[in-house]
């Protein structure tokens, strides 16, 4: 097969045979794992799931953990982490749902809710993360907040398509009103249903925000527990102090969907070369090619004016700023001119 | 006055004439407006254009298996004929459209790694990475700088009355069939040699090692198109041969005719070194303007240079996308007159016929061309 396989690229070279075949297969053919949109089912307003049958190479996820998902929006791929909501486990057909909720000024979420469509080609990377479900049968407390339900729901469908938890779960999910809970339905189902389960509503506009110590009140036993926490990052930080106080850190799960963005205001920033093993401070009007220059380390250069890419390296991390037209930019991947950004935060760079 | 030093103080005679009318402003208003129309592109690059690559990406695609399928019974005339078209079109379009373009970053705005500068590689002998060094870096910065841009005769022909005549360049015009027939060769040699000299301090036989790379590359594309497909094709093996010879020529030979009417008709203007220093971004532009000529034609024409019959377009904005430059040529050209600029541009038979009568005129030394009343 390797023979064969060898043989066929000597006769599509300086192009691999995949290359022909997604003409006939776009998805199979294709290089990396890629996908169609099966359905996408509106959730509360401005949240939808969207599902796809993924292929039977992609590798199994576990209960709890993101894949990332790249989707072509006006003509770039955009690449965003969404935690999997279907339950962990073999089933016949390979498909896998996230639940996407619109943020504002999110490209991403706001194509997934409004314009993408079943039959769209999205592109996938394999499910990854620590937050996963914990193999000791002990007892559970989940505490979601807003979209942070998402990565709880597969642990919840999981433990429901397992036949139930061994020990007491307590989730406590967290919205603004009653309509804003993702999977509200279901989940109070599940908690009528299922002895195991006990479901608490936390509704902000009502009650005010959700405060971590109150579980003294609602979960008194929580010591004793293992704890998922998943939503926006006040909450976390105060659960990881509460634990920490506890000394129970090894009990508390914690998701960021956010990991805490450096400060983007264009004004320079640290800049790391990751390869080199070098850093630089540089301000908001110095190249990155400039800085590497000076810092001692061998950056690839051409025209030095942003015409013939022959300077551009990886962006690991941080944004850029494009000194010809001002523009904030970049997400970790992006292939960036290094002669023509400069830092526009903390940044590190693949050279 | 702009720093293009268009009536240089020392010599009596201005090195570019038709630019001694312009005033620094007026440089500076012009990579405004140049600045402006790109600008307004970059803001308008979306969905249609992706579509439209990977659309010639298919075209390709299909063209090159149809094209080697029908060279399986190339024993049959018609069928040979056929496959030989397919596949030249195929070779092209690759070249050009796919390759050049893409390879020059015109598409990396996309994000997609399989059509991306940094990962594509063409059929053609010639290396991705040493292409993109001395076609992206040297010759589209130093454009038509003699001394900095090799482009110019690329080393062996003599294109301006400004270089110095060599013996050599009595055979020019032969020179200049047999680079046209193998131009890929010839590209490749050229990479080889420029690179392998600007590298040539590490101390290692880098002309060696560039020859070695240079081969690396050829070996793939001489077992495909001459061994592989002609033992596929059984009896067909000798008419497949020639056919895939064919294409490659074919492929050369017009590739090197939309390059040469690019840059070496008449009316194109060349520079020293000493025009150059210090030069501001409308000197720049303006510069892209004056070594660059354009080539009439139709749609499908120009997707068949790969929208290099945009050559002035392509020269001002490398990494703009080519199904754009089209749109944007009519108000390069209105800058240019409102400027009282030259926009050289002409049909492909009157250009490549300046090119021509110019190799034969050149490749006499000067004072004897004088004589000759050429």
């Amino acid at each position: 097969m390797n023979q064969l396989a060898r043989l066929a690229a000597q006769l599509t070279t300086p192009l691999l045979p995949h290359d022909y075949l997604t003409l006939v297969d776009p998805v199979l053919a294709g290089s990396g794992f890629r996908a169609r949109i099966r359905s996408i089912q509106p959730e509360t307003v401005g949240s939808c799931s969207v599902e796809f049958e993924v292929p039977k190479s992609f590798p199994s996820h576990t209960a709890g953990q993101y894949l990332r998902l790249g989707v072509d929006i006006a003509g770039v791929r955009h690449w965003r982490s969404y935690s999997i909501t279907t339950p962990q486990g073999s089933t016949s057909r390979r498909v896998l749902s996230i639940t996407v909720k619109e943020t504002s000024n999110g490209l991403m979420s706001g194509h997934l809710v409004r314009n993408a469509r079943a039959g769209d080609l999205v592109f996938l990377e394999p499910a990854a993360g620590e937050f996963v479900l914990s193999q000791e049968p002990t007892e559970l407390i989940f505490l979601a907040f807003g979209s942070g339900i998402t990565p709880i729901m597969s642990m919840i469908r999981t433990l429901a398509a397992r036949g139930g938890s061994p020990a007491p779960v307590l989730l406590i999910v967290g919205a603004r009103t009653e309509d804003e809970v993702i999977f509200g339905e279901e989940l109070a189902a599940l908690a009528d249903n299922e002895p195991w389960l006990d479901l608490v509503l936390w509704e902000s506009a009502a009650r005010g925000r959700f405060d971590v110590a109150r579980l003294d009140q609602l979960a008194p036993n929580w010591r004793d527990a293992q704890t998922y926490v998943s939503g926006p990052s006040a909450i976390l930080d105060q659960a990881v102090d509460l634990w920490a106080a506890a000394g129970l850190t090894e009990q508390l799960f914690v998701e960021r969907f956010v990991t805490p963005l450096a400060h983007v205001d264009g004004a320079g920033g640290e800049v790391r070369f990751s390869r080199a093993g070098k850093s630089t401070a540089v301000d908001g009007s110095t190249t990155l090619l400039d800085a590497g220059e000076a810092a001692g380390i061998l950056m690839p250069n051409g025209c030095r004016m942003g015409i013939c890419h022959t300077c551009v390296v990886p962006l690991k991390s941080g944004q850029v700023r494009d000194m010809r037209t001002g523009e904030v930019h970049g997400e970790p991947g992006d292939i960036i001119q290094t002669c023509v950004n400069a830092a526009a935060c903390d940044i590190e760079i693949d050279v | 006055m702009s720093a293009l030093h268009i009536v240089p103080e020392v010599t009596e005679e201005p090195m570019s004439p038709v630019l001694a009318h312009l005033t620094e402003a007026d440089v500076n208003e012009i990579a405004d407006r140049l600045d402006a129309i790109r600008d307004e592109i970059l803001a308008d690059r979306g969905e249609a254009d992706a579509a439209y690559i990977r659309r010639l990406i298919r075209i390709h695609r299909y063209l090159e298996i149809s094209g080697r399928f029908t060279l399986l019974a190339s024993i049959l005339p018609p069928a040979w004929l056929t496959g030989t078209t397919l596949l030249s079109l195929a070779k092209i379009i690759e070249n050009m459209e796919l390759g050049h373009n893409i390879m020059h970053g015109q598409w990396d705005w996309m994000r997609d790694p399989e059509i991306h500068s940094t990962t594509w590689e063409w059929d053609n002998v010639a290396t991705a990475q040493d292409w993109k060094m001395t076609h992206n870096s040297m010759h589209h910065t130093w454009t038509n700088v003699i001394g900095k841009d090799e482009d110019v005769g690329y080393g062996r022909l003599r294109v301006t009355p400004d270089q110095e005549w060599k013996p050599e360049h009595l055979f020019q015009v032969a020179t200049n069939l047999l680079l046209m027939t193998f131009f890929e060769y010839g590209i490749s040699m050229y990479d080889s040699a420029v690179n392998s000299e600007s590298i040539s301090h590490d101390g290692l036989d880098s002309r060696k090692k560039a020859i070695a790379k240079a081969w690396h590359k050829i070996k793939p594309q001489a077992f495909k198109d001459y061994i592989a497909f002609p033992l596929l094709s059984g009896i067909s093996a000798p008419t497949t041969f020639a056919a895939n010879f064919t294409a490659n020529v074919v492929r050369n030979m017009w590739t090197h005719t939309v390059i040469f009417c690019g840059h070496f008709p008449d009316e194109v203007q060349y520079f020293t070194e000493e025009q150059v220093e210090g030069e501001s971004k409308g000197d720049w532009y303006i510069r892209q303007m004056m070594g660059s000529a354009n080539i009439e034609g139709s749609k499908l024409f120009h997707t068949m240079t790969g929208n290099l019959s945009h050559q002035i377009e392509h020269h001002l904005f490398p990494d703009l996308p080519s199904n754009r430059y089209s749109e944007i040529a009519p108000r390069v050209r209105a800058v240019c007159d409102e400027f009282d600029l030259p926009y050289t541009t002409g049909r492909l038979s009157k250009q490549n016929l300046e090119v021509w009568r110019k190799l034969a005129v050149l490749s006499l030394p000067n004072d004897v061309a004088a004589k000759l009343g050429l």
